[in-house]
């Protein structure tokens, strides 16, 4: 494959993934402009439902998330400084992290679907039309968002694989560095889903 | 090594410590905020201070306060062609009725 010395191109690498992560802001931004319209709409059902979501979750969610961010960050500075070993344990951190962070939502999720709330559940529709569409936007926003997660908790993985061995190291830190700005971008999604779910009311 | 080739600049730790610091306790102000009963355009303030915390994630874990131009630009780029969106989606909806 690449050998060493050979082009390597980091600023591209990077740009690259500033292009990739925009695109994923704007995939989110398209379900918020709906998401926008509707409680304008349907303003008083969409205070309600927000109301029965469980903000303790969220707001742990949302400390879980940044602190992820914080781990991820240190990670890539004891990278920078050949730490190994601590670049290693920070990334099992911050997959630990995002792993809590799935955690809790498995619980928030299986508490509402056990209540009968659930795109398309007859609960739903009993409520009106507000309420069927707040959940509707929930589930999907907050699912795309849990993906994420998932996907960027696989590559953190990989990561610490690769930083273990030494192929991802201080003289080459770019794989992990467009790594962690994946990661503190899925932080910002969760930034924006959790005050327009959760705080509403 | 440094330069447009090379990693990114290296950040000092505390940055990044003040900046976790920073958003735990914005965190804690949205939800009070977003919890107290204010009403009208105060419902809006969850939503100025989760634009905070996202400029402090992107400044400073994702680097943009240290970076050049043109990575400075395409986020900013990106939030003017989503603000033109919504006023265009608002202005339709508004036509409408």
């Amino acid at each position: 494959m690449t050998a060493e010395g050979a082009h390597r191109d980091n600023a591209g690498a990077r740009l690259g993934m500033w292009l990739f992560i925009l695109t994923e802001f704007f995939l989110f931004f398209g379900a918020v402009v709906v998401y926008v319209f509707l409680r304008y709409r349907y303003s008083g059902a969409f205070s309600s439902a927000s109301g029965a979501l469980d903000l303790d979750l969220g707001t742990l969610n949302t400390l879980i998330l940044i602190t992820s961010s914080l781990t991820m960050a240190l990670s890539i500075s004891y990278l920078r400084r050949c730490a190994k070993k601590a670049a290693v344990y920070l990334l099992v951190l911050t997959f630990a992290l995002g792993g809590a962070f799935l955690f809790n939502k498995y619980f928030e999720w299986g508490a509402k679907i056990a209540a009968g709330i659930y795109p398309g559940s007859s609960s739903i529709s009993a409520h009106g039309v507000g309420e069927g569409l707040f959940y509707g936007l929930y589930f999907f926003m907050t699912g795309l968002h849990g993906l994420h997660v998932v996907a960027g908790m696989v590559v953190i993985g990989v990561m610490a694989v690769k930083v273990a061995r030494g192929s991802v190291s201080h003289s080459a830190p770019v794989g992990l560095e467009n790594t962690g700005l994946y990661w503190h971008a899925v932080d910002v999604v969760w930034i924006f889903l959790f005050p327009l779910f959760y705080l509403v009311g | 090594m440094e330069g447009k080739n090379g990693p990114i600049r290296e950040t000092r730790i505390y940055v990044y410590l003040a900046s976790w610091a920073a958003l735990v306790g914005l965190t804690f102000l949205t939800v009070w905020v977003g919890t107290a009963d204010l009403g009208g355009v105060a419902g809006l303030v969850p939503f100025v201070i989760a634009a905070i915390k996202a400029l402090l994630v992107l400044a400073f874990f994702m680097h943009l306060w240290y970076e050049g131009w043109l990575l400075r630009l395409l986020p900013a780029l990106a939030v003017v062609i989503m603000a033109a969106i919504v006023a265009l989606v608002i202005s339709d909806v508004a036509y409408r009725g």
